[in-house]
């Protein structure tokens, strides 16, 4: 069972969750036996109403029915089933062989049949079709995901990514990751916010042998503790209050595929050891769950964080570091990739002169000066914000100067960098509403979410977009 | 029709019924012997081995006497 369990792992074979649903329990024991055999978790049931109490609290892949059970009549639980999600994958055990039964069956739904007495290798072969109709099903889903986040991507805010570069440190950063996209290997990018960190991650992805697989990502500091666990390995029913049923977690939806970490050095210390488990056992397990399941992803994590003296601090545990760190790269601030920039700042007026239906192409030597001068400590994410901002209001065919705001007003949020510029400080000279407005417009344009934003200002979501709207942001 | 002949008609079970009863416990017999001859819950001796290739024997003889009868 170990072994064949190691063999599915290696080839991305993904174990199914199976409910027999059969009155005869000889057939509910040797039907378990031959489905745990194959690697399979298999849970049964002997009646519609039992099988419908497992049935609201966890979900299956396939459901295998009795036509009789006892004096009930599968065909009502097929029903049922089917109604809740037509997608559900079930099969008929039924004593008859003639093809009338069957065809009726897999008329009201059924994915197949099995006719009594059934050996072995017949559920063994129905096991077989019912995983390539998973495999198909996911696939399906993946297209329609990747197709609207291509739509989205149509009208987002930013042009495609650029992958070249004329800095050597950055090129040198893409060269290393492009080489170990197509490996098994954890990437661990490190870099300022705003530097493209997870545009690379998903990059990296897209070049690998995972690409037709899921990507799925998740925002370490964008939950509390107890629901980043749930959002990562799922929970059961009970679990913590509020959660009224089962739910599968990210780690589950990337099986076979990449799962990305997004600050990774904001993991809180109670999950670490769960992440280490699954990147050593490729195991883990639901909240409230005492079931190992086994998942194989392949792990992508970013953050700003100083991770080393984050485990210098006990702040990160080492082990994890060593784990997420096989490959590692740091890239740089765009305030250290002066020939990157203008690049950068032309694909950005493109994208945007189109979006807004303007033909503004070229930036005055004024515009030029400021932009190469300016240390854009939220990097390319201030500096695509900063362009489109100049492109709405640009009044002429080139951005000047004096369509970017005041220096006073384009500084860092933690002071770190950006000390060419005029800080705003406590008793400048201007208003508390001017204050306010700047101070939330700059958090915003260097977070990737307005809940990450709204942390940041101490305030909920609600606020930040009722202050948003009077200040009537795009 | 005399009741005793009515009575006796409605007792007998249906061809369907039948086949359910006989067919069930069956496929718990054919499902076990196979999955004791494939060895999936433990190595057999040679004399275990001969005696479930036995019962398999029996046990496939049955399925098709009964899929014959009832199945035709």
């Amino acid at each position: 069972m170990v072994v064949h369990l190691a063999l599915q792992r290696l080839l991305w074979r993904h174990p199914m969750d199976i409910l027999i649903v059969d009155d005869d329990e000889s057939i509910r024991t040797s039907t378990s036996m031959a489905i745990e055999g194959e690697g399979h978790y298999v849970e049964s049931a002997d009646q519609i109403e039992t099988a419908q109490l497992r049935l609201k609290e966890e979900n299956f892949d396939l459901i295998l029915i009795d036509l009789r059970l006892g004096e009930e009549n599968g065909m009502e639980l097929l029903k049922l089933v089917l109604e809740k999600n037509p997608a559900q994958l079930a099969v008929i055990f039924t004593a008859h062989a003639s093809i009338e039964s069957a065809v009726r069956a897999t008329r009201q739904g059924a994915f197949d049949y099995l006719s009594k007495p059934f050996t072995p290798d017949q559920l063994r072969g129905v096991l077989v079709k019912a995983e390539r109709a998973l495999k198909t099903q996911g696939e399906i889903r993946n297209l329609k995901t990747t197709v609207s986040e291509l739509k989205s991507e149509v009208g987002r805010s930013s042009p495609p990514p650029r992958f070249d570069s004329s800095d050597v440190m950055m090129q040198s950063a893409l060269d290393t990751l492009f080489r170990a996209a197509s490996t098994p290997a954890s990437i661990l990018i490190l870099g300022e916010s705003g530097t493209g960190k997870s545009v690379i991650a998903r990059t990296i992805h897209e070049q690998s042998h995972l690409s037709n697989q899921p990507f799925v990502t998740i925002s370490c500091p964008s939950l509390s503790k107890e629901l980043l666990e749930s959002e990562l390995f799922g929970h059961v029913k009970g679990a913590f209050t509020g959660a009224v049923k089962d739910k599968w977690g990210k780690v589950h939806a990337a099986d076979g595929g990449t799962l990305f970490l997004d600050e990774i050095g904001e993991l809180p210390p109670e999950i670490q050891p769960k992440l280490l488990r699954l990147l050593q056992e490729r195991e883990y397990e639901r909240l409230g769950e005492n079931k190992l399941r086994q998942s194989n992803v392949r792990i992508i994590a970013a953050t700003n964080r100083d991770l080393k003296k984050s485990v210098m601090n006990g702040e990160f545990r080492e082990d994890l570091y060593y784990r997420i760190n096989v490959i590692s790269v740091e890239l740089p601030p765009l305030r250290a990739r002066k020939r990157d920039l203008m690049n950068f700042a032309e694909d950005y007026l493109k994208h945007f002169g189109k979006q807004i239906g303007r033909k503004v192409e070229a930036f005055s030597q004024g515009a030029r000066d400021f932009m190469e001068s300016y240390p854009w400590p939220g990097n390319l994410r201030e500096l695509r914000n900063a362009i489109e901002r100049a492109a709405i209001l640009c009044q002429s065919q080139q951005i000047q100067r004096s369509d970017f705001p005041p220096l006073d007003s384009m500084l860092p949020i933690n002071g770190s960098d950006g000390s060419e510029a005029d800080r705003i400080a406590p008793g400048s000279e201007i208003s508390l509403a001017d204050l306010e407005e700047e101070h939330i417009r700059l958090v915003v344009d260097r977070t990737n979410n307005l809940q990450e934003a709204a942390r940041i200002l101490g305030i909920d979501k609600a606020t930040l977009y009722r202050k948003r709207k009077k200040m009537q942001m795009a | 029709m005399p009741s005793s002949d009515h009575n006796e008609n409605e007792s007998k079970p249906s061809a369907q019924t039948l086949s359910h009863d006989l067919k069930t416990p069956l496929t718990g017999i054919r499902m076990i012997l196979q999955l004791l001859m494939e060895e999936k819950v433990g190595p057999l001796n040679e004399q275990q081995r001969k005696m479930v290739r036995q019962a398999n024997d029996d046990c496939e003889r049955m399925v098709t006497v009964i899929q014959q009868r009832l199945d035709s």
